[in-house]
């Protein structure tokens, strides 16, 4: 049995996609075998950050409608063997369907995977309640912005599971933090009734990775931070990426300067 | 740094104002949950039990609950 984890937040745009995408590619290429699910219908871009856009015959609707079996309409990831993509629709949602559906679908993939990652649509409408219904453990994603931030206290709020949720901090600056120019992790962790599991730095390499698809090389800070929440929900330790480390100390500082003046 | 302990200031009251609005919501089912338990022990309508969900500046919820019962069903806390 695979553990089933929903990706998800209040607000759109902190990153839930990329960390799917990213997250998945770390833990298959642990061996681990990972299946990437994309719920946010006709807003749906785990494809294109996949890079199989094109590969795309069967989606999660021809599933739905009888059209292909579950396992037909799988992708595997160009680069790792252990990753597999489930596509959603694309543009205009051509029936209804619920939770009931969905867990049907993943019910049947679930044995032959370590881990289902589900990328839940942002807010706490429809999608958000369709997507939790399909997992066992959630993940909360947010930013260190005030308007995330609240809005992750509110989907911590109506989710409903015996677990407590798990939250990863994403784009944190640890420059910014230092210089009290940022709401800290500390903080965002006391503000929130979940338990961290991780803490992504802002990272150029991202902005990359969107427009070529890919892994992160193994080197750079946001790897790093990935392989730590991977290894957090193997073992079930909590050792969380110190993004301000980066920045202590003299050459920590001269490194900050220069980073504030660019 | 002033600025930053306005900002986390700001983000407290936001959070525990907008949880203020969540024990309305479950006030009205809880309150009954707990008229159906009770019941079965104390001799109590729904009028006779006053539950307050208040909630504390660091955003704890203080559950009050005061019951008033004219009797006692002894013979039910002995049942199997």
């Amino acid at each position: 049995m695979a553990r089933k984890f929903v990706i998800t937040s209040g607000k759109g745009g902190v990153g839930k996609t990329t960390i799917v995408a990213s997250l998945g590619l770390t833990l298959a290429r642990l061996g681990y075998k990972t299946l990437l699910i994309d719920m946010d219908f006709g807003l749906n871009n785990l494809d294109v950050l996949m890079n199989i856009e094109n590969k795309i015959v069967y989606d999660i609707i021809d599933v739905i409608e009888g059209k292909c079996s579950p396992k037909q309409a799988l992708i595997q990831d160009l680069i790792e063997n252990n990753l597999y993509i489930f596509p959603s629709t694309h543009g205009f949602c051509r029936v209804k369907f619920g939770s009931r559906e969905l867990l049907a679908i993943i019910s049947s993939l679930e044995k032959y995977f370590d881990f289902v990652l589900i990328d839940s649509p942002a807010g706490i409408d429809g999608g958000f309640r369709r997507a939790i219904g399909c997992g066992d453990e959630y993940i909360v994603v947010t930013t260190p912005h005030l308007s995330a931030i609240r809005d992750a206290d509110k989907i911590i709020t109506n989710l409903i599971s015996e677990k407590k949720p798990y939250l990863i901090i994403n784009r944190a600056r640890g420059d910014l933090m230092l210089d009290s120019k940022m709401l800290n992790v500390k903080t965002i962790i006391n503000s929130l009734n979940a338990e961290i599991i991780g803490v992504i730095p802002e990272d150029d390499n991202v902005s990359l990775q969107l427009l070529t698809g890919g892994a992160f090389d193994e080197n750079t800070a946001i790897q790093k931070s990935l392989n730590m929440i991977a290894h957090n929900i193997i073992s079930g330790e909590n050792k969380i990426f110190d993004c301000t480390k980066k920045y202590r100390g003299f050459l920590g500082t001269i490194r900050k300067n220069l980073k504030s003046r660019l | 740094m002033k600025n930053l302990q306005i900002v986390e200031n700001r983000l407290k009251n936001m959070i525990v104002s907008d949880k203020k609005e969540n024990p309305m919501r479950i006030a009205k089912v809880l309150k009954s949950e707990i008229v159906n338990v009770l019941k079965n022990y104390f001799e109590i309508t729904c009028e006779d039990v006053n539950l307050d969900i208040l909630i504390d500046e660091n955003g704890k919820y203080d559950i009050q609950i005061n019951v008033l019962s004219r009797a006692i069903k002894i013979a039910n806390t002995f049942a199997d």
